[in-house]
């Protein structure tokens, strides 16, 4: 079963087309990992996905639905940015996700806060951007979401903290959930992925599973750079 | 849901609106000390009308720290929390709106009772003229007995937050249309060009309406009237009649309600936080 479709779906900024009748589907509980360069549209792809864009053509739903307040309410976002407020204390980040969240778990962000060595009275706007980071992410796999969308989740930590963060999101996640995945960092995370969708030019150039994908023998990263030495 | 999202809306807008309140505090407190150690009167009353005018300013400072916190967190980075809750835009709006008024309409009820309670000092400390004056003051604005007290009280207390909701609405009408193609190439003149622009537009429909639909109270001496036509009323029970059209105020609570559905229209199809 799908937990994605989209069809047709075309989005611009001006005249600028990022998305140009854009037209898949991601099946249910896969870890996906969503590739493409700079500018391709991946993050744009993504706020419809949980949204926050809706002045797109063409059909896209999420779990059955069109994205709005029921979606919201089953997908886990991490943007790449950090989105807690300037006043928040880590605690005060805690409770508003367990006000708005019925999925959300607060024992376990707790002890993932701890895990992490963040204070709960810490507040958000004095802590780094790897301490933000790790917040963040304890705050969206907190959730027993059907759907998780991290946007570079290891986008800002050192290569040391990548491994540990990656497999701190493979142990939290949702079983029977699914993940999607935007990363520049394939070599990284590439053991994890189970399905693969590329996108370049505002098209979807390649959507499969990794299995297929890599089945001569190849690994993600060399069909990346074939995929995309051609489109670009 | 809403509890939950204006609970969470005043206790974010506190924490912008806490530094005012605390300020307030502090110049009231020593003003109150000023006014207990000094023997001389003006020295007291200028303490008052100080507190007066520290509130006076918090009025408009309050309305800027509730202006820039909706812009925050709605197009600011917390705006990928913010909307990406499971509710309604529309509510979010709402409990926006609804938080803002509280905290401003709180600043501005205690500058009003700061400036009655400096006339009544300086009244009370600069001699039998001024007590006079303030006699007066009191008199005029207050009517003369309990009942017209508390029904122009009512009034003005409806009307001030009615006026307070106008402006609220149309400051995030504002700031959302500079956040849209294209005001948001024009940034904050945008967004004060199109406050403006709303703000006028209300004030100048609410004009109109009062005139053609001119029902209401008026209130002389110690009777409240209920009159289909509040000046003709005024006219016939004379110079001491204070009449209160009831159009105007209806008409802004229902620009107020209407300009919600652009708001919530924008930020729901045509906004994406950056």
């Amino acid at each position: 079963m799908a937990i994605i479709t989209a069809d047709g779906l075309t989005k611009a900024y001006g005249n600028h087309i990022v998305l140009n009748d854009m037209s898949f589907t991601l099946p249910e509980g896969e870890i996906i990992g969503l590739f493409g360069p700079n500018g391709c549209g991946k993050t744009t792809l993504m706020k419809i996905l949980t949204g926050l864009i809706h002045d797109y053509k063409g059909n896209v739903t999420v779990n059955g639905s069109v994205p709005g307040e029921l979606t919201k309410a089953v997908t886990a976002y991490l943007p790449e940015q950090t989105f807690v407020h300037d006043w928040m204390r880590n605690i005060d980040a805690v409770d508003y996700f367990n006000d708005f969240f019925k999925d959300f778990d607060k024992a376990k962000a707790l002890e993932m806060l701890k895990r992490f060595g963040l204070s709960e009275k810490q507040k958000s706007k004095t802590m780094s951007k790897g301490m933000q980071e790790k917040l963040l992410l304890s705050l969206v796999m907190s959730r027993e979401a059907s759907l998780y969308i991290l946007d570079e989740p290891m986008g800002g930590v050192d290569p040391a903290t990548r491994s540990s963060i990656l497999d701190f999101i493979m142990q939290n996640y949702a079983q029977k959930s699914t993940l999607l995945i935007s990363t520049h960092l394939i070599n990284d995370l590439e053991s994890v992925f189970t399905h693969a969708i590329f996108i370049g030019n505002g098209k979807v150039l390649l959507n499969d599973s990794v299995e297929k994908i890599t089945e001569n023998g190849k690994s993600i990263e060399d069909v990346f750079k074939e995929v995309f030495s051609n489109v670009w | 849901m809403f509890g939950k999202l204006l609970k969470n809306d005043l206790k974010a807008q506190w924490y912008s609106v806490a530094p005012i309140f605390l300020c307030i505090f502090v110049i009231a407190a020593v003003s109150e000390i000023f006014v207990l150690v000094s023997k001389n009167n003006v020295v007291s009353a200028l303490g008052g009308l100080l507190v007066s005018l520290v509130l006076l300013f918090a009025c408009f400072v309050i309305i800027i720290a509730v202006a820039m916190m909706f812009s925050k967190t709605v197009f600011g980075r917390a705006g990928y929390l913010t909307l990406t809750l499971p509710v309604k835009t529309r509510s979010l709006i709402w409990s926006k709106t609804l938080s803002g008024l509280i905290w401003t309409y709180t600043v501005y009820i205690l500058f009003f009772a700061s400036l009655f309670l400096c006339i009544h000092q300086v009244g009370e400390n600069m001699g039998a003229d001024f007590q006079d004056m303030a006699d007066q003051i009191f008199t005029l604005l207050l009517g003369k007995s309990i009942s017209t007290m508390i029904s122009m009280l009512t009034y003005y207390l409806i009307w001030f937050a009615i006026i307070m909701f106008i402006i609220i609405q149309c400051l995030y009408l504002g700031i959302t249309c500079s956040h849209v193609s294209p005001v948001s190439k024009l940034g904050v003149l945008g967004a004060v060009i199109v406050f403006f622009g709303a703000f006028a537009l209300t004030v100048g429909l609410t004009g109109i309406v009062t005139e053609v639909l001119p029902f209401g109270m008026v209130i002389c001496e110690e009777t409240v009237t209920l009159t289909s036509n509040v000046v003709r009323t005024q006219t016939e029970l004379g110079d001491y009649a204070y009449g209160f059209n009831f159009a105007g105020p209806l008409v802004m609570v229902i620009i107020s309600v209407v300009l919600n559905f652009p708001i919530t229209h924008l930020i729901r199809n045509k906004v994406n936080i950056k």
